[in-house]
């Protein structure tokens, strides 16, 4: 019975549940709430946004004062903390051309989480797709359908309160999975990996010309900073063109269909190029 | 004490929840379609950081795709939105609700601006240079100071 073999597998391996990661989490979530709803069409309240804003450097706060800090971790939480302002900022802002701007913020900070798990390259390809490319053409629609006054869909919001329940459960989901499940993988936890200065850049694939030592027992997480196989851009292009050439032709082919795509639907169909409709409906 | 792999997997989940709070709330059309890209970057955190946790390239090859398909994806709605905005001369969503289900019971929501509401969109003003040729003179001598300017 499906029932009762969920209960006894809750109940048998009890989850550690990180009460206080979820309880900053709620914490975020209500400040969030708080300053998205303190300033929409049929309510003005500058108090609660403060208030909102108190409470998500009170979650930050909580969570800085949980992680001991080493330069690695400072970086990686400053990223976050960027990204997270930038979120936030996007979520609440009101006229769409600045929520535009504090998305490319947060992508930006993404962008330098990519570099700390050295992904460089990908780094450099979000920078130029998203910031560079998505967000200035969605700039020039945006600036193409402005009205000179704040629209009525720029300031009212749909049902904040229940998405704001749905994203802060989801968080809790995943704080709670993370707590409970250890990843396996090639840094399971206990083992440090190192990589010496002999190892070639691009040698190191898949990690196979590695050697395990220094066993940390107390190390309970799982490392992947400067632990871990050096991932190189030349090591990506040399999977992405033998192992999985395939998918990049599928993507252009992607890409291809998506651009012709576009132009069929944006193409304005009252003013065709020489009367084709009426040159159409005269010859029919 | 290095990084381990939960504080990228969360924080991947902490942008696709904001994502999904943007997609539930925001009525404009185009920032629907930007926290979608938001929660694909989410995504795309937690592919480059298992593909780190377990030292192949996978999960990076894998965001090259979900870039490719996020660059598609935001011409397709470029495109629509035009269309849209062309039908409806309006980028709300809300406009649009007689596509969902008949039997779904939807909340009334606000169609029209708030008194408090129209305040005019503040855009950057620039510190004016020089003269302005059309509300001010120009001085006799201004084309021979032109002229005569070593500079």
């Amino acid at each position: 019975m499906f029932p009762v073999v969920f209960g006894q597998s809750l109940l048998l391996n009890r989850i550690p549940v990180d009460w206080i990661a979820i309880l900053a989490a709620v914490i975020a979530g209500l400040g969030a709430y708080l300053v998205q709803t303190s300033d929409t069409s049929t309510q003005r309240r500058s108090a609660s946004k403060w208030i909102g804003i108190v409470l998500l450097i009170a979650s930050a706060i909580v969570v800085m004062a949980r992680v001991p800090m080493t330069l690695e971790r400072m970086l990686f939480f400053n990223f976050c903390g960027l990204a997270i302002i930038g979120c936030v900022a996007f979520i609440t802002a009101r006229q769409p051309v600045y929520a535009a701007c504090n998305f490319a913020i947060a992508v930006l900070s993404v962008c330098g989480l990519f570099m700390l798990l050295s992904a460089p390259f990908l780094a450099a390809a979000t920078m130029i797709v998203y910031t560079g490319a998505t967000i200035i053409i969605f700039l020039f629609v945006l600036m193409f359908s402005q009205r000179a006054h704040l629209q009525v869909q720029d300031v009212a919001l749909n049902t904040p309160g229940l998405a704001m329940i749905a994203s802060v459960g989801f968080v809790c989901l995943v704080l709670i999975a993370s707590a409970g499940y250890k990843v396996p993988g090639l840094m399971s936890s206990g083992e440090t990996i190192r990589v010496t200065d002999t190892v070639a850049e691009g040698t190191s694939t898949a990690g196979d010309s590695l050697a395990v030592s220094n066993p940390t027992p107390d190390e309970t997480s799982v490392a992947i900073i400067s632990k871990s196989p050096r991932m190189t851009v030349a090591g990506l292009g040399r999977v992405m063109y033998t192992e999985y050439l395939w998918l990049v032709e599928i993507a252009g082919s992607l890409l291809t269909v998506a651009a012709i795509g576009s132009i069929v639907i944006a193409r304005n169909r009252e003013y065709n190029v020489a009367g084709s409709e009426e040159a159409r409906s005269n010859a029919s | 004490m290095t990084l381990s792999i939960e504080h990228a997997l969360v924080m991947g989940g902490i942008l696709f929840a904001a994502g999904l709070v943007g997609f539930l709330t925001r009525r404009n059309l185009i920032l629907l379609f930007l926290s979608i890209e938001l929660m694909l970057t989410g995504v795309s955190l937690n592919f480059i950081a298992f593909g780190q946790h377990h030292g192949n390239y996978q999960g990076q090859f894998f965001v090259i795709l979900i870039l490719t398909i996020a660059a598609s994806e935001a011409a397709l709605a470029l495109s629509l939105v035009v269309a849209l905005n062309r039908y409806r001369n309006s980028l709300d969503v809300n406009l649009w609700r007689d596509l969902s289900e008949q039997k779904l019971k939807t909340k009334a929501v606000a169609t029209e601006m708030g008194e408090a509401d129209h305040i005019p969109m503040q855009f950057p003003t620039l510190t004016p240079a020089g003269l302005d040729p059309l509300t001010k003179q120009l001085p006799a001598n201004y084309a021979e100071d032109q002229s005569s300017d070593p500079a």
